[in-house]
C-alpha cells in the first residue's frame, strides 16, 4: 500500500480551514474599514461566541448550529452598545488611531478578566457530534467530517456579507464610506447610521465565529482571546485593512501558510508566523493588496 | 529657568527614591517588593521618553525587557565570561532596537501594532524547543553562578537615578525640544530645521536600551526566570497605564503613577488576580478617553482653580 504523501493534505486542509480563518477574521477588517480603528478585543467577542455555544449546549441542549444563529442578534446588540461606549469620544480625542488602540485593548483586558470571574479557570471543548460527527478519507487521510461543515458555514457567512456589500443599498453606502469618507458623505450617505451598523455587523459575525470556533481554534478558555486577536489581524492584514472582501484571500493564504508551519516547523510556526506579520506591516502597512500608507 | 526646574526635581525625586530603597526594607522586609518597584519604574521612565515625548507608543516595549534578561543567559550559555555576557546581551538589544527602526515610518497605531508582533515573535522565539540549546525553551534560563543580590540592588538605584537625570536632561535640552516639535507636527518640525529620522532614531535606542537593561538587572536579581516571567505583554501594558495615570511626559508622573498602582498590582494580584485585571483594564479605558493627562491632569486643573 501506498504511504499518502502529507504535501496535497496540507494545502487541501489548509484551504478548508483558511475559508474559517477568513470568516473569523472578517469583522476585525469590517470595524477597522468604517472607523479606523483596530478592535483589539476582537479575540475576546469570539470567545464569548465560544462560551455562549459551549453553555446554550450544556444547559439547554442547544446543538451549535443553533448557536451559531443566534450569536449574530446577541453580538450585534453587543457591538452596538461597545460602539456607543467608545466610538464617538475616541473620534474628538486628539489620535484616534492611536488612543483607540488602547482603549480596546483596556475593554479586552476587561473582558478576559470578567469572563474569568463568571466561567472560571478551566478548559472546555465542544463535542464534534454537536455539530456534526463522524469522519471521511481525503487524500488517504482520516478527517475529522466537522471540518467540511465549518467550512460550508463559513463561507455561507462571507457570501451573505458579499452580497449584502455589493447588492443592497446599505452595503454600497457602506463601501463607499470605507473608500472615501468625504465623498461619500457628500453624496448624502448618513456616515453615523451606517458605520453603527456596520460596526455591530462586525461583531455579530465575530459572535457567530466564536460559536463554531473551538472546532478549529482549540480549547474554550478565557484568555484565548489575545492570540486569536493577532491571528486576525495577522489575516486582515495579509488581504488589505479596510477592504473586506480581500480577508478572503488572507484567509486562505493564512491557511495553507500556517497548516505547513504545523506540519513542517511546529517548534517555530508561532515565532515565524509573528515575524511574517511584523515584515508585512513594515513593507507594506496597508495590507499585501491594499495600497501603501507612509507617514514622514 | 525650564533648565534648572527640570534638574532640581530630578534631584529631589532622586533623593526620595534613593531613601525609599534603603529605608523601606527597614520597615516593609520585602526587599524583593523594592527592587522589583525600582525596575518597573525604570521600564515606565524608559517608556515614557517614547510614548510621551514622540507619541509613539510600543505596544511590545517589554520585548526589550525579556531580550535584556536573556540576552546574558545566551550569553553565557555560549560560554562567554560574565562582563562579555553582559557586553553581548547589550549589544543584541542595541541590534534589535536597530531592525526595528524602520516601524517609525508607519502611522503610530501601525506602530503599536508591528511592536506587538515584534514582541510576541522573540517570545514565541525564545520558548521554543528548536532553540533551547541556546535559550534553554520553556524549561527557564538560570543565572545562579553569578548571583549577586546585594550588588544588583546598589546597581539598579544607581540605574534609576541615572535614568531620571536622564530624563530631565533630555527634556531640557534641544534634543527634547525637537522631539516635543516632532511630536505636534513632523512636516513644520522637518521644515524648521530638525532631523526627524535621527532624533526619532536615538528616543527609541535610548528607550530600549533602558528597557533592556532593567531586564538585565531583573534577570540577574531573580537569577532564575521562566520566557513568560520576562516577556510579559500584561505587565507591559499595566505600565502604559501606570505611565499614563501619573502623567505622561512628565519626570514625577511615570514614577508617582507606578508607585501607587505597582503596589496596588503587586499587593493583590496573587489572590486577586482577574479584579486586578479588571481594575486595570477598566483603569485604562478611563485614563484614554476621559483623562488623558492622568492625575497631573487632575492636579493642574486643581491649582488653576484655586490659585488664581
Amino acid at each position: 500500500m501506498a504511504v499518502p504523501s502529507l504535501l496535497p493534505y496540507t494545502i487541501v486542509i489548509g484551504l478548508l480551514l483558511g475559508i474559517y480563518y477568513a470568516f473569523m477574521a472578517l469583522g476585525l477588517n469590517l470595524v477597522f474599514g468604517v472607523v479606523r480603528m483596530i478592535n483589539l478585543s476582537h479575540g475576546d467577542i469570539v470567545m464569548l461566541g465560544s462560551y455562549m455555544a459551549y453553555y446554550f449546549l450544556i444547559y439547554y441542549s442547544i446543538k451549535v448550529g443553533l448557536s451559531f444563529v443566534i450569536a449574530f442578534p446577541i453580538f450585534f446588540l453587543l457591538g452596538v452598545l461597545i460602539y456607543f461606549a467608545f466610538v464617538p469620544k475616541l473620534e474628538s480625542s486628539n489620535d484616534p488611531e492611536m488612543n483607540s488602540f488602547t482603549a480596546f485593548f483596556g475593554l479586552s483586558l476587561a473582558i478576559e478578566a470578567i469572563s474569568f470571574l463568571i466561567f472560571g479557570n478551566y478548559y472546555h471543548a465542544l463535542p464534534d457530534n454537536a455539530l456534526l460527527g463522524g469522519s471521511f478519507v481525503l487524500l488517504g487521510f482520516r478527517t475529522p467530517k466537522i471540518y467540511l461543515a465549518i467550512s460550508a458555514l463559513s463561507a455561507a457567512i462571507l457570501a451573505i456579507t458579499y452580497l449584502y456589500l455589493n447588492k443592497t443599498m446599505l452595503g454600497k453606502a457602506t463601501k463607499a464610506l470605507m473608500q472615501n469618507k468625504e465623498q461619500a458623505i457628500s453624496f448624502g450617505i448618513n456616515p453615523r447610521w451606517v458605520t453603527l451598523i456596520t460596526f455591530a455587523y462586525g461583531f455579530g459575525v465575530a459572535g457567530m465565529a466564536g460559536a463554531i470556533g473551538p472546532y478549529i481554534l482549540g480549547t474554550i478558555y478565557p484568555s484565548m482571546g489575545d492570540f486569536i486577536t493577532i491571528i486576525a489581524f495577522t489575516i486582515v492584514i495579509i488581504g488589505a485593512l479596510g477592504n473586506p472582501l480581500s480577508t478572503i484571500i488572507g484567509g486562505l493564504v493564512f491557511g495553507v501558510f500556517y497548516e505547513f508551519l504545523q506540519v513542517y516547523m511546529s517548534g517555530l510556526s508561532l515565532a515565524i508566523t509573528f515575524f511574517a506579520l511584523l515584515a508585512i506591516v513594515v513593507i507594506r502597512p496597508g495590507g499585501i493588496l491594499g495600497g501603501v500608507q507612509r507617514e514622514v | 529657568m525650564k533648565f534648572e526646574k527640570n534638574y532640581i526635581s530630578a534631584l529631589l525625586i532622586s533623593i526620595v527614591m534613593i531613601a525609599l530603597a534603603f529605608g523601606g526594607p527597614e520597615i516593609y522586609s520585602n526587599k524583593a517588593f523594592f527592587f522589583n518597584l525600582i525596575i518597573i519604574t525604570i521600564v515606565a521612565l524608559g517608556l515614557n521618553l517614547i510614548y510621551g515625548l514622540t507619541g509613539y507608543l510600543p505596544f511590545g516595549y517589554m520585548v526589550f525587557f525579556g531580550m535584556g534578561a536573556y540576552g546574558v543567559y545566551i550569553g553565557m550559555r555560549i560560554g562567554l565570561a560574565p562582563w562579555e555576557a553582559f557586553a553581548f546581551g547589550f549589544v543584541l538589544n542595541l541590534i534589535v532596537a536597530l531592525v526595528l527602526l524602520p516601524l517609525f515610518r508607519l502611522k503610530s497605531h501601525y506602530f503599536a501594532i508591528a511592536t506587538l508582533a515584534a514582541f510576541e515573535g522573540m517570545y514565541y522565539l525564545i520558548q521554543s524547543p528548536d532553540l533551547s540549546k541556546y535559550t534553554n525553551g520553556a524549561l527557564g534560563a538560570s543565572l545562579v553562578t553569578i548571583y549577586n543580590p546585594n550588588l544588583t540592588y546598589i546597581i539598579s538605584i544607581i540605574f534609576l537615578v541615572f535614568v531620571i537625570f536622564l530624563t530631565a536632561f533630555i527634556k531640557s535640552s534641544r534634543f527634547g525640544l525637537s522631539l516635543r516639535a516632532i511630536k505636534d507636527s513632523v512636516i513644520s518640525a522637518y521644515l524648521d530645521g530638525v532631523n526627524v529620522p535621527v532624533t526619532r532614531g536615538l528616543a527609541w535606542i535610548i528607550s530600549a536600551l533602558i528597557a533592556s537593561i532593567a531586564g538585565t538587572l531583573y534577570g540577574w536579581y531573580s537569577s532564575f526566570f521562566y520566557p513568560e516571567t520576562v516577556f510579559t505583554l500584561t505587565l507591559g501594558v499595566y505600565i502604559i497605564a501606570f505611565v499614563l495615570f501619573g502623567g505622561l511626559g512628565t519626570i514625577l508622573g511615570p514614577i508617582i503613577g507606578t508607585a501607587i498602582l505597582y503596589s496596588i498590582y503587586q499587593y493583590f494580584s496573587i489572590s486577586y488576580t482577574y479584579y486586578v485585571q479588571l481594575f486595570f483594564g477598566i483603569l485604562l479605558i478611563i485614563l484614554i478617553l476621559f483623562l488623558p493627562g492622568g492625575i497631573a491632569q487632575v492636579i493642574r486643573k486643581y491649582i488653576k482653580k484655586n490659585m488664581p
